[in-house]
């Protein structure tokens, strides 16, 4: 043990994984142990295997498949750019993306401020921290289609929870899932209910790094709580702000599972998200749907080179 | 306290919110237990005024729910157990062993954290079916068994760790597979805890990707089997809510085990990955 804490940082960090039997003396210019490379390749080699094969590759297909008319049955046919032209003309895809959009502004707008105000309450109140935590990350827990199903009952217009409590007030339930105008806000609120607990987990990680004497030099100042809000509190919680809302545009524009279980993509196209579109042609218009896949992905790579940016901007 | 007065909207707003977050599930629990008619009576009850498990025999009396059950289990076991090994290994030679090629390895990995499933469902499927694997564990396994969400995490971690911990072990005499096992595992509970619990929930929760690999009832997992027995028997909320109890209890189970892991490990992921 002595002799390693010894070791100048500088070798002993060149010597990483090196054994230490070949070390003589430590100016001894640095060696690459001769199994270094067999070793290194067979540690990566299993995962490296899986991740290539099953992921990297398939994403290159993807590419190469987006171009060509398949039906999965018979040949394929090579058509260019012409699915690209397909989709994005009018027609359902341009809907799926719009009703992307919409979602993911809801759930994006109506999930930081539940996990904000969750967040902010649970700071000062630290006794009931525990709990509230507890129940509000329960839900995220349970799976999307088990989450979906519960919100399927909760909005059954003759029976359903929704209804049986807005009735309480006197108020006539609506046809939630069945109406054009209230299906996507419906669904995207399962999102909200189901994730919004673990942002405010993250919000509250950001709270609690906010220095103290911030709030006091505020209070000094003299300025109110609604000012102490606006110029303390959110631009000290500018970064873990800038990762929940990223999270959220990524997960958002993934969504597919409780709009499968809940509506099928319905009524009409009311609900119909892009990876539900991608999901109703994958095996029948492969061309297309893979298309579809390449340009979420293209957004979904927008969104990280935004997220690198703005991490990067942050560090420097 | 001088300040309960201002906190007592914090505390309405709290319990207004746990409400929220936690009525939805007792309601699940709740409808499990009544019988139909009660639960489409016309003054729909709030509380019920009787209870019973009838919902739950039937559900495993006219399904092969335990089929479902095993069937989740062994994939997201497998999954989970492949990824501890799979990942750990990786996540080792990016950290602790210098060979040439290992930037270019690390960059790739990193770059694919960014590509979802759902974006190579297509091309993946077909990977599937030319190698037959369509309707067998094999597609629900073999793609998941590692990740580079996974590796990403403990690779994390193991910079951490001082080389010197290493070099000891060198002294005496550990081989590379002795020191990743008696030196940098027993230093990395939390690490490999959170990525076993994300692997599991992801895995457990997994639902395009199964019902589109399996056509064969007997090779469902849990939401795949939920999910479709919806379609086939639409009104009968009492069985879906009981195979959604019984599909949940799983994993609140191991959140509520391992809760300090699964919000560290989420919370890490979302300002590092």
């Amino acid at each position: 043990m002595q002799t390693t804490t010894e070791l100048p940082a500088k070798l002993s960090s060149a010597r990483a994984g090196g054994s230490l039997r070949r070390l003589r003396g430590p100016g001894r210019p640095r060696r690459r142990r001769p199994t270094g490379a067999l070793a290194g390749w067979l540690s990566v080699a299993p995962a490296l295997l899986v991740i290539l094969g099953f992921t990297f590759y398939p994403m290159v297909q993807a590419m190469l498949l987006s171009t060509d008319r398949w039906n999965m049955l018979g040949p394929k046919e090579f058509v260019g750019t012409e699915n690209y032209e397909t989709i994005l003309a009018a027609g359902t895809f341009r809907e799926s993306l719009f009703n992307t959009l919409v979602f993911t502004l809801i759930t994006l707008a109506g999930t930081y401020a539940l996990a904000l105000a969750t967040a902010m309450a649970a700071n000062r109140e630290m006794a009931s921290a525990r709990l509230v935590r507890t129940l509000t990350v329960l839900p995220a827990v349970i799976p999307m289609v088990v989450a979906g199903l519960i919100w399927k009952w909760l909005y059954e217009p003759d029976h359903g929870l929704v209804n049986s409590l807005i009735g309480l007030v006197g108020v006539d339930g609506a046809r939630w899932l069945f109406d054009n105008d209230l299906a996507l806000p419906a669904v995207a609120l399962v999102s909200i209910w189901k994730d919004f607990g673990i942002y405010a987990l993250i919000l509250l990680g950001g709270l609690q790094r906010i220095p103290a004497e911030l709030y006091e030099a505020a209070t000094i100042d003299r300025a109110g709580p609604w000012q102490q809000f606006r110029s303390v509190t959110l631009p000290m919680l500018r970064p873990a702000s800038a990762a929940v809302f990223l999270l959220l545009l990524f997960n958002s524009f993934k969504v597919f599972d409780q709009v499968w279980v809940m509506t099928e993509g319905g009524p009409g196209t009311a609900t119909l998200t892009v990876v539900t579109f991608i999901y109703t042609r994958l095996l029948t218009d492969v061309g297309v749907a893979s298309a579809a896949s390449v340009v979420l992905f293209v957004i979904l790579l927008t969104i990280t080179m935004i997220r690198l940016r703005l991490t990067s901007r942050r560090d420097s | 306290m001088k300040r309960s007065a201002r906190s007592l909207p914090r505390v309405l707003w709290l319990v207004l919110i746990s409400v929220f977050a936690g009525l939805p599930v007792l309601w699940m629990v709740l409808t499990s237990l009544q019988p139909m008619e009660e639960l489409l009576g016309t003054d729909a009850s709030l509380i019920p005024s009787s209870v019973s498990l009838n919902a739950y025999e039937e559900v495993l009396s006219r399904f092969p729910f335990w089929q479902w059950f095993f069937n989740s289990v062994l994939v997201a076991g497998a999954v989970v157990a492949g990824n501890l090994v799979f990942d750990t290994l990786a996540a080792y030679g990016l950290s602790r062993i210098k060979f040439r090629g290992r930037q270019v390895v690390l960059t790739l990995i990193l770059a694919t954290l960014m590509i979802p499933t759902q974006v190579i469902l297509v091309p993946l499927y077909l990977v599937m079916r030319d190698l037959g694997w369509i309707d067998t564990y094999w597609a629900l396994i073999i793609p998941f068994l590692a990740s580079p969400t996974g590796i990403f995490l403990l690779r994390q971690h193991f910079v951490t760790l001082p080389i010197q911990l290493d070099e000891a072990a060198a002294i005496d005499g550990a081989g590379r597979i002795r020191t990743l096992l008696t030196v940098l595992l027993p230093n990395s509970w939390a690490a490999l805890g959170t990525v076993a619990v994300l692997k599991f929930m992801w895995t457990w929760g997994e639902f395009a990707w199964p019902s589109l690999v399996t056509n064969d009832e007997l090779l469902r997992t849990l939401p795949v089997g939920l999910a479709r027995f919806q379609n086939q028997f639409n009104p009968r909320w009492d069985l879906l809510m009981a195979g959604s109890v019984m599909a949940a209890i799983p994993v609140v189970l191991c959140f509520v085990l391992l809760q300090r892991f699964f919000v560290r490990g989420l919370t890490n992921g979302a300002v590092k990955e």
